[in-house]
């Protein structure tokens, strides 16, 4: 795949600033850096402010270590309007992140328009307020794009797919669409109806046809044998197969989906969930896998995955889920609570392979997220990540908490709502607590 | 509105009328809103809404299992604009919550104003705009009052107490400043319990709480008071320091006067006279002739499992208290106790400012409002997971930017989740 350049330089003299790049995004980047270096005073004269640049001349040579630095974020669980998601584009854009992973649907609803399926949009979303035009998801990767931004669409198949069986099209090739444990049903993809392979080549033509993308993420993970055990013409057809067993399955399903959408787009790149636990699929070497494992067993993966790609998402550190509860009201299976300090601490070039690491990814499940505390649920922290993307090289704890802590006011004067990453006194004295 | 004011009301709504009856204008106010979560609502055809309320005719008659169903915030870690505080004021009426426990200042600042030594307040504050106004609080209680929230002011001391010696008059009544060291967290600092000066501070302060805060409680905090800071200052030497700070919390509580009630957290080396209030967050304990509210690290803590100051994980009270876990909290052996008065949330500031308030409180204490006006009856335990998504609605629906408290789905479908 294709990494850009992102370099650029940025010469601050009093006499004038001149900003290089080679790419747009590049001079995007370097824009960013130059807000950074502006502050704010009283005017010397008269009342007012004025605006000033410390310290010049300035001298700064940029460019990001890992190329993709990204944020995921659930659309499924909770809806998040286009205002919403525009908003979050230009965060991640002060924050000098390249990826917005749009994990868009789920077992909880389908929230994007699709011309061939037209009931999903109205029968698989919440309410007509909670969904998303095909119009307004062209204004948000427009957005995302002018932003410089890389907007990777994931739909989840074969688990986690109840939300098509709405569509009474395509009820007949979900499994177990009605549940019987305590929560959402799952609905899981029969990957022995020829019907299955026929809609996830329609839907992701679309999908192709939208996201320009040379990265579409197709998920594969969490899949419950049980529902595929249920159905008899299933067990039937692993017997007419010689299919071993629902391993086997998964994978035949997966090959055959690869199939499909490699005849839509063959340049197209597949990025798959992958976990240590749960890790029993064979994948291409063009796959990117992007594991939410932990840091821990990330080696264990790369030993059986030794020619793919990676993304990291390592729940210890990058689930910024964790801590804040579970939907049934008991404690979230991820504990503790990921803090910027923790965040901070993903070292990546540390890991086994660093060379066929791409970058890492903070995901934002979204089972207790709305739009009203979502940016409590980000802002600073998130930007942790960024940090530790753009430059690996460790810095003290006390150069972290500070010029995070600055970032953060520059944020809330954007706009944002932003958690305090310490007291405030801490903010103000940095060297007394840090 | 005191400890012993009745909140009961009755509310009866046929299809002609709706009948109100209250023996305080406070009751009254529960009533309304018990009325107002009665009201539904439906979109009509043309797209105007229309309001009703099913099941008529409806007789309720209501009052709370317990007296004192609060929330601490604390204004001193992080300074919080009264547009929070009121918009606090406004989520605990929709509650039928009525204590607010201001933690104003703190060893980080001094933001009350001293109107008799603003340099005090000027110095003490993290920037002289960062204050309340006499004017500002007057006004706030007021607000308060309206929507029946009693306001106590909690004035910690003398630990905690940095911010109150940062003049170059009262310079030097500070014992371990900054960079000692004795102190639960930074910054360090505790007033002199030797200096008349510190005599002479701290009766203005109260004046000042007496003057601005109409409630017949005023809290004094007195929690994690370090010996050896003030043992590590050589004016101390050969001191019984204990003894000392006993002393400065019985004169303390003389300055209050008798006609209010002094409040203190369980740790407090003097425990205040009969009638005066102990703040648990620890265990219960039975103290004679002592009202009692309970805030337990473990159930009622606001700022548990979500990150320390230092950026740590949440490490010494565990983690995020859910509202599930605090709707299962029995209060059964302490409602044993005649002397027991309810509990409140506490919301410390190191890590929340105006944009994570809202967030943090909500919905979890709408679990502490229903464990302490109903109990957790097993009747009502099927439903309550239901009743709370309606009340998290209606937060939402009145502007209070509420947690979810599970998924879209299991709110259209609770019957699954």
């Amino acid at each position: 795949m294709c990494i850009r350049d992102r370099s650029y330089t940025l010469d601050l003299e009093t006499s004038g600033l001149q900003l290089r790049a080679k790419t747009y995004v590049g001079f995007l980047r370097g824009i960013e850096t130059f807000a950074q270096l502006v502050y704010r005073r009283k005017a010397k004269s008269g009342s007012g402010v004025e605006f000033y640049i410390p310290q010049t001349p300035i001298m700064i040579a940029d460019a990001p270590v890992f190329a993709h630095r990204g944020l995921m974020l659930d659309t499924s669980r909770h809806f998040f309007s286009k205002e919403t998601l525009k908003k979050l584009l230009d965060g991640l854009m002060f924050s000098k992140f390249s990826v917005f992973h749009w994990h868009l649907t789920d077992d909880d609803s389908y929230p994007m328009q699709l011309d061939a399926f037209p009931t999903l949009f109205e029968k698989a979303v919440f309410s007509p307020a909670e969904r998303y035009t095909k119009a307004d998801m062209k204004e948000i990767l427009d957005h995302g794009r002018k932003r410089g931004l890389r907007i990777i669409p994931e739909i989840e198949s074969p688990g986690h797919a109840r939300s098509w069986s709405l569509d009474p099209s395509i009820y007949d090739i979900v499994t177990c669409p009605n549940g019987s444990s305590k929560g959402i049903p799952h609905g899981y993809l029969d990957p022995t109806m020829n019907r299955t392979y026929e809609v996830v080549g329609t839907m992701f033509k679309e999908l192709f046809d939208m996201f320009p993308d040379e990265f579409v993420h197709v998920a594969g993970d969490e899949v419950e044998f049980d529902c595929w055990k249920k159905r008899q013409s299933i067990v039937d057809w692993m017997a007419e197969h010689n299919v071993s067993d629902f391993v086997a399955l998964s994978q035949i399903y997966q090959d055959k989906q690869r199939e499909v959408l490699k005849s839509l787009d063959a340049k197209r790149t597949l990025t798959y969930w992958i976990e240590e636990r749960t890790d029993n699929m064979t994948y291409k070497d063009d796959d990117v896998l992007q594991t939410w494992g932990t840091v821990g067993n990330y080696s264990t993966l790369v030993e059986r995955h030794p020619r793919n790609k990676w993304i990291i998402s390592a729940n210890d550190h990058l689930y910024l889920d964790c801590g804040t509860g579970n939907y049934f009201g008991g404690n979230s299976w991820c504990e503790p609570y990921k803090t910027w300090w923790q965040i901070y601490n993903l070292n990546l070039t540390s890991l086994v392979n660093p060379e066929n690491i791409l970058g890492a990814e903070a995901a934002l499940w979204s089972e207790l997220v709305t739009e009203d505390v979502l940016d409590a649920k980000l802002w600073p922290r998130l930007v942790a990540l960024s940090e530790a993307t753009w430059t690996p090289e460790f810095a003290s704890k006390t150069s972290v908490a500070r010029r995070l802590n600055a970032f953060g006011e520059r944020l809330r004067e954007r706009g944002y709502l932003v958690n305090p990453i310490t007291a405030q006194w801490c903010e103000m004295n940095i060297e007394g607590c840090f | 509105m005191g400890l012993t004011t009745s909140e009961n009301y009755t509310l009866s709504v046929d299809k002609r009328e709706a009948k109100l009856t209250a023996d305080t204008y406070f009751g009254f106010v529960r009533g309304l809103e018990t009325l107002s979560q009665l009201i539904h609502s439906k979109s009509a055809s043309d797209g105007t809404t229309n309001f009703y309320i099913p099941g008529t005719p409806v007789v309720i008659t209501d009052y709370p299992l317990t007296r004192h169903r609060g929330i601490m915030l604390d204004t001193a870690r992080h300074f919080l604009s009264l547009r929070t505080l009121r918009r606090m004021i406004d989520a605990m009426m929709y509650n039928k919550m009525n204590v607010l426990h201001w933690h104003i200042i703190d060893a980080d600042s001094f933001p009350l104003f001293l109107e008799k030594k603003p340099q005090v307040t000027l110095t003490g504050a993290f920037t002289p705009h960062l204050i309340y106004k006499p004017t500002e609080i007057k006004e706030f209680v007021e607000y308060a009052r309206v929507r029946g929230v009693r306001v106590i002011a909690e004035i910690e001391s003398p630990g905690h107490t940095r911010s109150w010696g940062l003049t170059p008059e009262y310079a030097d009544i500070l014992s371990c400043p900054i960079t000692n060291g004795h102190c639960a967290q930074p910054p360090c600092g505790q007033i002199s319990l030797l200096s008349p000066k510190t005599v002479e501070l701290m009766t203005e302060v109260i004046a000042q709480v007496k003057r601005l805060f109409q409630d017949e409680v005023a809290h004094f905090g007195a929690d994690e008071i370090k010996i050896d800071c003030w043992a590590s200052d050589s004016n101390y030497n050969n001191q019984n320091i204990s003894d000392l700070c006993i002393s400065f919390q019985k004169k303390q509580r003389e300055l209050l006067g008798k006609d209010k009630k002094a409040m203190y957290w369980g740790d407090s080396l003097y425990l205040g006279e009969d009638g005066d209030i102990i703040q648990f967050w620890n265990s219960f304990s039975n103290i004679p002739k002592r009202y009692k509210v309970i805030s337990y690290s473990g159930d009622f803590y606001l700022d548990c499992g979500l990150g320390t100051l230092f950026g740590q994980d949440g490490v010494w009270c565990g983690d995020l208290k859910t509202w599930k876990h605090i709707l299962s909290r029995s209060i059964k052996s302490e409602l044993e106790d005649s002397m027991f008065l309810g509990a409140e949330n506490t919301l410390f500031g190191e890590m929340n400012n105006d944009a994570t308030t809202d967030v943090k409180v909500w919905p979890r204490a709408s679990a502490t409002a229903e464990l302490l006006w109903s109990g957790t009856p097993e009747e009502a335990a099927k439903d309550t997971q239901e009743r709370l998504f309606h009340q998290v609605s209606r937060l939402w629906w009145r502007g209070i930017a509420s947690t979810p408290v599970t998924t879209t789905y299991c709110t259209i479908h609770p019957d699954k989740c």
